[in-house]
């Protein structure tokens, strides 16, 4: 039996890129659900997906990465999907790469899986400070947890109903989290749920179009700061 | 040995820092709203053990005064209700965004059940 899965594409004014990545999508994975979660985008994101074939979810104003993936847990809870896979809308994710994440939930092997830039040689790496600060806070939380995490803050994963289940009910008991530490606090419950998390090799590509919302030169200054409180209130 | 209102400020320092990092514990306050409450609370507690830094406060501005028991009972209380100002509209945030979650998620939904076929009736004017 073909499982029940939802792709899910945060956005947020990625109208240039968004009705591109949904289509090589659906070419890809015809038989998948693909919903476009549109993170109040001021321009035409939202139309621009719909044309392209996805269902799209709007949130009326921008409330960041965090609500957006939390919102697209919800869906994949009440729906009932058996997998849930997140990929970028900026196009750097590649679809074709989605069996890799898939393939080990699907054997069993994992709860979640995340793509990691780091186990393989990557032609197109970030800024050497980014990649610095990825690397450091993949090292530090994979020591203090003991996991083998080597790309914290990847932005294409994927999760079974039982980590969908136990992420959301942990939320949304919780304080809303800041969108720069989402992923590390999602590691951080992930191994305190005992949920199964495996990196598997991908290959992201430089962005066609702007700058990556995800980092900004305050963001990077306080990220040490904020990287420390998470694992205090974590740990 | 220190003032009594100097105890009296650091007491309540060590009492915001305290309650900062319980909040913060049970997960009720964000990260950066506890940094915030962290530095003020620190800031209070020094300011407290020396007063006399205060002091240069004065020759900056080029005022004299001192410091009332008013004046500082004012600030403590100032300071108080903002933490617990701040703490509810965290908390307010945090309901905001699940509800406009819940609301975003039940609009899809409803989208999806209905007929695709389905346009809104036209209102028949009282003139017809």
């Amino acid at each position: 039996m073909t499982p029940k899965v939802l792709i899910m594409i945060p956005a947020y004014n990625e109208e240039k890129t968004v009705g591109e990545v949904v289509k090589s999508t659906l070419a890809l994975f015809p038989e998948f659900k693909v919903v476009v979660i549109d993170d109040g985008s001021e321009d035409a994101t939202a139309e621009n997906a719909r044309e392209a074939g996805a269902d799209v979810i709007s949130l009326p104003f921008h409330c960041g990465g965090s609500v957006v993936v939390q919102t697209g847990y919800m869906v994949a809870a009440n729906d009932g999907y058996d997998y849930t896979v997140k990929i970028d809308a900026d196009g750097q994710h590649k679809p074709e790469e989605i069996t890799k994440l898939l393939n080990p939930l699907i054997n069993d092997e994992a709860d979640m899986t995340a793509g990691s830039r780091y186990l393989t040689l990557n032609k197109n790496h970030n800024s050497a400070v980014r990649d610095g600060g990825i690397v450091f806070s993949s090292t530090l939380i994979s020591s203090f947890r003991k996991m083998e995490i080597t790309d914290i803050t990847s932005g294409m994963r994927a999760w079974s109903r039982k980590a969908i289940q136990t992420l959301l009910q942990n939320y949304v008991e919780n304080e809303f989290i800041e969108d720069s530490v989402f992923w590390v606090v999602e590691t951080l419950l992930a191994s305190k749920k005992k949920l199964r998390l495996k990196e598997v090799p991908i290959e992201v590509l430089p962005r066609k179009y702007g700058n990556s919302k995800s980092f900004s030169l305050d963001k990077m200054l306080l990220y040490p700061l904020r990287l420390i409180i998470t694992l205090f209130v974590y740990y | 040995m220190w003032q009594r209102y100097a105890l009296i400020g650091i007491i309540f320092s060590l009492i915001l820092i305290i309650l900062d990092f319980y909040l913060l514990r049970k997960r009720k306050i964000s990260g950066k709203g506890f940094a915030l409450w962290f530095i003020i609370g620190v800031v209070a507690g020094l300011l407290s053990a020396a007063p006399s830094i205060v002091s240069y406060i004065y020759v900056i501005f080029g005022t004299d005064a001192t410091i009332s028991a008013f004046m500082a009972a004012g600030f403590l209380f100032f300071l108080s209700f903002t933490f617990y100002l701040h703490y509810k509209v965290s908390e307010l945030r945090s309901l905001l965004m699940k509800l406009t979650m819940e609301v975003s998620v039940a609009k899809y939904s409803e989208k999806q059940s209905a007929p695709s076929d389905l346009q809104p009736k036209k209102r028949k004017s009282k003139r017809e």
